[in-house]
């Protein structure tokens, strides 16, 4: 399937993130709220941290110090919406992940996967997750599930799509004022709306006023993974050199690299 | 004649039949007919009760669609009989009088990962209801839905799968990117 | 010449090529195909007109706004209320899962004596009698874990009308007496192992704040707030006494060790600096610092309702207790509380949930869990003023449950429903005439004098609002009332050679979406982990990633071990489990 037009009538978007990883307390609120918005069900019993399904998932790094000289950072990670030589979408017999020209963002099409797992291999970030077990929720509790957002049975991979649900949702009320482009901050993923610190800045990366590519273009910021090219959109920032070395494992250059 | 040839006349019967059981036969024997549970006529709703068709299906402020009005729109005016057939007092019996929502076919039922914008098709690309939906608005009975009863997908010719709507978004150079209909 | 199986072949293989020119194989691959993708183990959303509705957490003591968006009037996901003075728009992970609970398993869904389901009116009946035959130095007492409620002021008028009886509390409630923080000008914080950052008052309120003030973690654990402070002193499992004295020392200009010396000058340095928790010695810390009733300390505010805390209590004084379930992550000590029961007591439950206190009870009265039934949240804590808000349901509340004050109610012979007990709060509210309204919809604040009437501040607040009173003139009053809890020293044996700390408490009721927390991500550690220093593991021969057996006075339990070089040497770091002396060997 060959995605050829952005959306007529719009200019097109390149959707990002800017994390403050100065502000993240690691309280979990954005892996939750993605699960409710994403009706991502909750472990199963024999669900390992291999296995469960964390579209968004907080890491914890670590200065390296040993007691009492420790301290604690963490780094929320996500698809990274790689834009250039997109790993997943090149290795997918299926042609079930594709970019959208229109937004940016990765899309992942769980009705077209066929669950091989070669995307979770390609990904460097581990972004992807396998659905192991079909969905199960506790009785009664598949009515809160969000219906912007499609469940998916099992033997197929999800991730994250910067919630399509809830730009699905803007569009139409753009729509229904007769607006075919969106105002900035009418769409907001559910993990940057819940975040208690207000860490995370989204927005279109090519509009030059907004504030998450003002972010971006700030010294403090960074990608993790940079080097290997794929031009990944969520752009991490911190004061703190030890938290940038930890998040960007630069390699020790020898004399013969 | 029949003897030299036998061997092949028999392979093209068969293979005679099997046209014929497969293009007039199976379509008939795969889809299954399900009648409307009340015998709704838009002519006479358009007509007699002045009724259009945004007085029950319409957009709402946030954009979504209303689709097929819940039984609060029929009591509005049905909370007394209307007329004097026998199927409207059934139905008020059935439903109205036992607050009991209307188990309506959905001719063109989508699967759960499908997603369909009304309010851009009608306000945006300004398409009329009956290029999509036919002139059921105009009718005067409900004909019965067609599903298909292996995997439960809308038997309506043109939902069979995304072809239409993929022609159409070409011709007119809309978004066609997977997650622009998907979710 | 019949027909002969040659020709049926030749029939067969013209009918296979036929069909193969037919949709028949296609179509039916495909349907197939469709019908394995649409097993009816995958559950469907239900589509429907979407509402947006609001109401108040009542999950614990911060009493966030909530914004609920609903589908045919189920709320299918939550989020914060921009611009509530107190929570900031922020809901912490338990509240953005709130609407979970209503379907989480183990509830109580009947009164239960004993374990088997009664009647309502028979478990009244025999509360009363209970109540009725206490003898002389038998009292009746309501456990309150959130005492100054409307819901308290039932309990306090309940007992007021009986020969014996006490309104008391756990002993880690009403941390700060009737006292608010004035974080927002705060420039420094000393804390003796609060969660400052992790629970903390209302936490988009807290880190909404974070970059103005310079946090000292005082702690034994490697906890959450540790690892984030600015500076953590790692204190030995109950030295909190110990170093607040040093730091009051050094404050003085006395002597005290360098790490004391270091803690002083930053308080000194930015101030106004306060100390939360480390008991009577920290209170001293405040004295000195003069950060009682002044901008950026404690600041009194108008509605303290005084309640004993349960410790206090003569031991074997308790005939009949009345325990109200802690909310969500609260946590109730039952050793303290068992020991002041009376001989024959009879313990009545007001819960939700069969695995609280309800293990501990005689009888089980189930009460409605959050959105099912309206509610109120009282004065978020940490707050300058007092406040109120109302909790409307957002859920049909099911039937045979009754809310801890209606139980209340009856037992007094009051008809009042427990919604015209939160309606008179209201009227009172508009009476005094005093504060503003926060209106979560719009998000405008009105005087409550500007109110046409009680009726029309009702209506306000069960569209979703918050009540906020004017501030007290503050003055310098002497210390606070209470100085926070403080953990008792745990002191090592040989038997017991380690020290066991808590550095994380899971809720004890939340949804099982948690279980991205805790299970799948491993950002937080379970109940079952027990972390130890890379050094304290080698000495006790224990294997990282192994099992151990944990061994602390009466009890014992397995765990998973994790060597962490941030852990103290020499305790052993766990969730959810008071300090105590402890000892480990490989399992």
């Amino acid at each position: 399937m060959n995605t050829t037009s952005s959306r007529p009538g719009t200019k097109p978007a390149r959707y990002g993130m800017a994390v403050d990883l100065d502000r993240c307390t690691g309280c979990g609120a954005c892996m939750i709220a993605c699960a409710v918005e994403n009706n991502v069900a909750p472990a199963g019993p024999d669900a390992t941290p291999r296995t469960g399904i964390t579209w968004m998932r907080v890491y914890q790094i670590s200065n390296g110090a040993p007691f009492p000289d420790s301290r604690a950072a963490f780094v929320p990670i996500l698809c990274q919406q790689c834009g250039k030589d997109t790993p997943c979408a090149a290795v997918c017999p299926q042609e079930a992940v594709e970019v959208d020209p229109a937004t940016g963002i990765v899309d992942q099409m769980p009705q077209r996967c066929l669950g091989c797992r070669y995307c979770m291999t390609a990904c460097p970030y581990h972004a992807r997750y396998f659905n192991w077990w079909d969905p199960r929720w506790p009785p009664g509790m598949e009515k809160t599930l969000n219906p912007d957002v499609a469940p998916r049975m099992r033997g197929v991979v999800e991730k994250c799509n910067f919630c399509h649900g809830r730009l699905h949702a803007a569009r139409d009320r753009a729509a229904a004022a007769g607006r075919r482009e969106l105002l900035p901050g009418e769409y907001v993923p559910a993990c940057v709306e819940a975040c208690p610190a207000g860490a995370m800045v989204f927005g279109d990366l090519d509009d030059a006023a907004s504030e998450v590519a003002r972010l971006a273009r700030d010294g403090h910021s960074f990608r993790i993974l940079e080097r290997l090219g794929t031009e990944p959109k969520i752009y991490y920032r911190t004061a703190r050199p030890w938290v940038r070395q930890a998040a960007t494992q630069q390699r020790k250059e020898t004399a013969n690299a | 004649m029949f003897q030299e040839h036998r061997g092949q006349i028999l392979f093209l019967g068969g293979a005679l039949a099997a046209l014929v059981a497969g293009w007039g036969g199976f379509p008939a024997v795969l889809f299954q007919r399900e009648p409307q549970p009340v015998a709704f006529s838009h002519k006479i709703h358009a007509e007699k009760a002045g009724a259009k068709c945004d007085d029950c299906h319409f957009l709402r402020a946030d954009g979504t669609f209303t689709g097929i009005p819940t039984l609060d729109k029929c009591s509005g005016c049905h909370a007394q009989p209307m007329g004097t057939t026998a199927e409207e007092k059934r139905f008020m019996d059935r439903y109205v009088t036992r607050n009991r929502e209307i188990p309506w076919q959905v001719y063109t039922r989508q699967p759960e990962n499908v997603y369909f914008s009304h309010v851009f098709h009608i306000k945006l690309a300004h398409l009329d209801c009956r290029q999509c939906h036919g002139r059921q608005g105009q009718s005067d009975a409900l004909g019965p839905a067609r599903v298909n009863r292996i995997s439960a997908y809308s038997g309506s010719p043109q939902f069979q799968n995304m072809d239409a709507c993929e022609n159409c978004h070409r011709q007119r150079g809309a978004a066609n990117s997977c997650l622009a209909c998907h979710k | 010449m019949g027909f002969t199986r040659r020709d049926l072949l030749r029939f067969s293989g013209g009918s296979a090529a036929g069909l193969l020119l037919t949709p028949v194989p296609w179509t039916l691959l495909h349907d197939t195909a469709v019908l394995t993708e649409n097993w009816p183990g995958v559950p469907r959303p239900r589509h429907g007109e979407i509402a947006t509705r609001y109401t108040t957490c009542t999950l614990c003591a911060a009493g966030c706004g909530v914004r609920a968006r609903c589908v045919e009037g189920q709320p299918v996901s939550l989020a914060g209320v921009a611009g509530h003075p107190g929570s900031r728009g922020a809901l912490c992970p338990a509240g953005l899962a709130g609407h979970h609970l209503t379907f989480c398993r183990g509830r109580a869904t009947e009164p239960l004596a004993k374990g088997k389901p009664v009647g309502i009116d028979h478990a009244l009946a025999s509360v009363s009698a209970a109540i009725a035959e206490c003898g002389s130095g038998e009292s009746v007492a309501i456990l309150d874990a959130r005492p100054g409620r409307a819901a308290s002021l039932v309990y306090r008028r309940f007992l007021a009308g009986l020969p014996k009886a006490v309104h008391c509390a756990p002993p880690d409630a009403q941390p700060y007496g009737g006292f608010g923080i004035d974080l927002e000008n705060t420039r420094a914080i000393l804390s003796f192992g609060a969660r400052v950052l992790d629970g903390w008052l209302s936490p988009g309120r807290v880190l909404a704040n974070r970059s103005c003030f310079q946090l000292i973690q005082a702690e034994a654990a490697y906890s959450r707030t540790a690892s984030l402070a600015d500076v953590w002193v790692p204190l030995p499992p109950g030295g909190e006494e110990t170093f607040a004295a040093a730091v009051a020392r050094a404050l003085q200009g006395d002597d005290a060790d360098a790490q004391a010396a270091h803690v002083a000058r930053i308080l000194l340095h930015n101030q106004p600096a306060i100390a939360i928790g480390g008991g009577a010695a920290a209170a001293r810390i405040n004295q000195i610092l003069g950060s009682v009733g002044r901008p950026g300390g404690f600041l009194p505010r108008r509605d303290f309702m005084p309640a004993t805390n349960i410790a206090a209590l003569p031991d074997h004084s308790i005939r009949v207790l009345l325990i109200e379930e802690p909310a969500a992550n609260d946590s109730l000590p039952w050793d303290v509380v068992a020991r002041k029961l009376a001989q024959n007591p009879m313990v009545v439950a007001l819960t939700p949930w069969l695995d609280g206190c309800a293990q501990h009870a005689d009888y089980v009265i189930p009460a409605p869990v959050y959105l099912e039934s309206l509610d109120e949240a009282p004065t978020p804590e940490g707050c300058t003023v007092a406040g109120f808000s109302l909790s409307p349901a957002l859920l049909p509340t099911p039937p045979k449950l009754m809310a801890p004050a209606e139980f209340i109610l009856r037992l007094a012979h009051d008809p009042s429903a427990y919604s015209e007990i939160l309606k008179q709060r209201v009227a009172a509210i508009k009476k005094e005439a005093r504060g503003t309204i926060f209106t979560y919809a719009d998000a405008k604040s009105t005087r409550v004098a500007d109110f046409a009437s009680a009726d029309d501040l009702w209506k306000a607040m069960l569209g979703g609002a918050a009540w906020f009173d004017d501030p007290i003139r503050s003055s310098r009053t002497e210390s606070l009332p209470r100085a926070g809890w403080s953990n008792p020293p745990a002191v090592p044996s040989p038997e017991y050679p380690l020290v066991l700390i808590s550095a994380d408490s899971p809720p004890p009721h939340g949804s099982p979406l948690m279980s991205k927390l805790y299970r799948e991500s491993g950002l937080r550690r379970s109940a079952i982990a027990a972390a130890v220093h890379p050094e304290t593991g080698r000495a006790h021969g224990l294997a990282d990633g192994g099992r151990a057996i944990v061994k602390i006075p009466g009890d014992s339990f397995t765990a998973q071990v994790i060597f962490d070089a941030a852990v103290m040497p020499g305790v052993i770091q766990s969730a959810g489990r008071a300090s105590s002396p402890a000892s480990i060997r490989r399992a």
